[in-house]
């Protein structure tokens, strides 16, 4: 009976110290596993000045008077509110996404053997301020892109706000994949 | 024939087995301890060494920053309408061909102003080609530099068209390394 009391003693002392052990890797893993998380999608001053800078673009779409060329950023206002271009009668939608798309591809190249392996442009009207920072339920997407592999890896992006004349907003929102 | 126990007096060999007894929990406990500071010394390298990367990322957005306050001089500001992104690229290459400029930014060994979209065929501008040129090298002192690049507005007086006129480009900034 002594022989097993004894013995009895010396495993619950290893089991105890086994599960101390295991408690302590498991916070140890929760504690990397988050900041882990957190670093994946960080935000790029890179990506901020991108799309501050090719919102200041001249395009060759006028909407109010012929030699008024709009600027991107103005393109979004007017492609939201359904405008049209007054020399070249396009929708300033098409002329929008054709401009939008020639600016993305020069200024990021992508490709596998390349460090950017992909991105996501995404802008639409926000109605309100308390909305968060990606497209909700009644926000309208104005145009989005998407190009190259963007399912794994680090992303890095910025979001770039601008006032639509009905009292919202539009915010355009870049994600670049690493 | 006397036999000596070291370290156990009393009788029955009781005080030995409690002695055995505190030196197995001894060495348990120091086991313990010596297993919880190698997990410790584990997690605080794993820990610097994300701190060294966020190091690295924070100096390269400090980088990145200081190559765009350039863009806030008077000499590379647009100033026709209040623009934060923008420079003014006729400026520059008014300013590329000044002589009273060439020792004006004594700490930067390299700096060049580049179009990003549209491209054109000609590569380096001179007054012959601009506009349809792509870039404008201001300073080139062919020292080892580590460059880091911000995305810009460059914007000029369309005098074709009659109106001002912006594009993509990008000022490219040298930072000099240790050789």
């Amino acid at each position: 009976m002594m022989f097993f009391k004894r013995g009895q003693e010396e495993i619950v002392g290893f089991v105890l110290i086994v599960v101390l052990v295991s408690v302590a890797l498991l916070v140890f893993l929760g504690i990397s596993l988050r900041q882990d998380s957190s670093l994946n999608t960080s935000d790029s001053a890179d990506v901020y000045h991108f799309l501050e800078s090719s919102m200041e673009f001249s395009t060759d779409c006028a909407v109010i008077f012929t030699s008024d060329f709009s600027t991107l950023g103005e393109l979004f206002r007017n492609c939201y509110e359904g405008k049209k271009c007054l020399d070249s009668e396009k929708m300033a939608c098409d002329v929008l996404e054709e401009n939008m798309e020639d600016v993305l591809e020069s200024a990021w190249l992508i490709g596998e053997d390349r460090p950017d392996k992909g991105y996501k442009f995404e802008s639409f009207y926000k109605s309100s301020e308390e909305d968060p920072a990606g497209p909700g339920e009644e926000d309208d997407v104005i145009i989005e892109f998407e190009k190259g592999d963007c399912t794994g890896g680090s992303v890095r992006g910025a979001s770039y706000v601008s006032p639509a004349g009905t009292g919202g907003r539009i915010q355009s929102v870049l994600e670049i994949c690493s | 024939m006397n036999y000596y126990r070291v370290g156990c007096f009393n009788r029955g060999g009781r005080s030995c087995k409690g002695q055995m007894k505190i030196q197995q929990m001894a060495f348990v406990l120091m086991a313990i301890f010596i297993f919880f500071a190698i997990v410790g010394l584990f997690y605080f390298s794993v820990s610097t060494g994300s701190f060294r990367s966020d190091v690295e990322k924070i100096r390269e957005q400090e980088a990145i920053e200081s190559v765009r306050k350039i863009s806030g001089t008077p000499e590379f500001a647009w100033t026709v309408y209040d623009c934060a992104a923008c420079i003014d690229f006729d400026k520059i290459l008014v300013l590329k061909e000044k002589a009273s400029y060439k020792d004006f930014w004594k700490g930067v060994p390299y700096l060049k102003i580049e179009r990003v979209y549209p491209r054109y065929e000609s590569e380096e501008c001179s007054r012959g080609v601009y506009p349809e040129c792509n870039s404008i090298t201001i300073i080139d002192s062919g020292r080892n530099t580590i460059t880091h690049s911000s995305f810009v507005a460059l914007c000029r007086y369309d005098s074709g068209n009659g109106f001002d006129r912006c594009e993509l480009g990008k000022v490219i900034m040298g930072f000099e390394t240790v050789e």
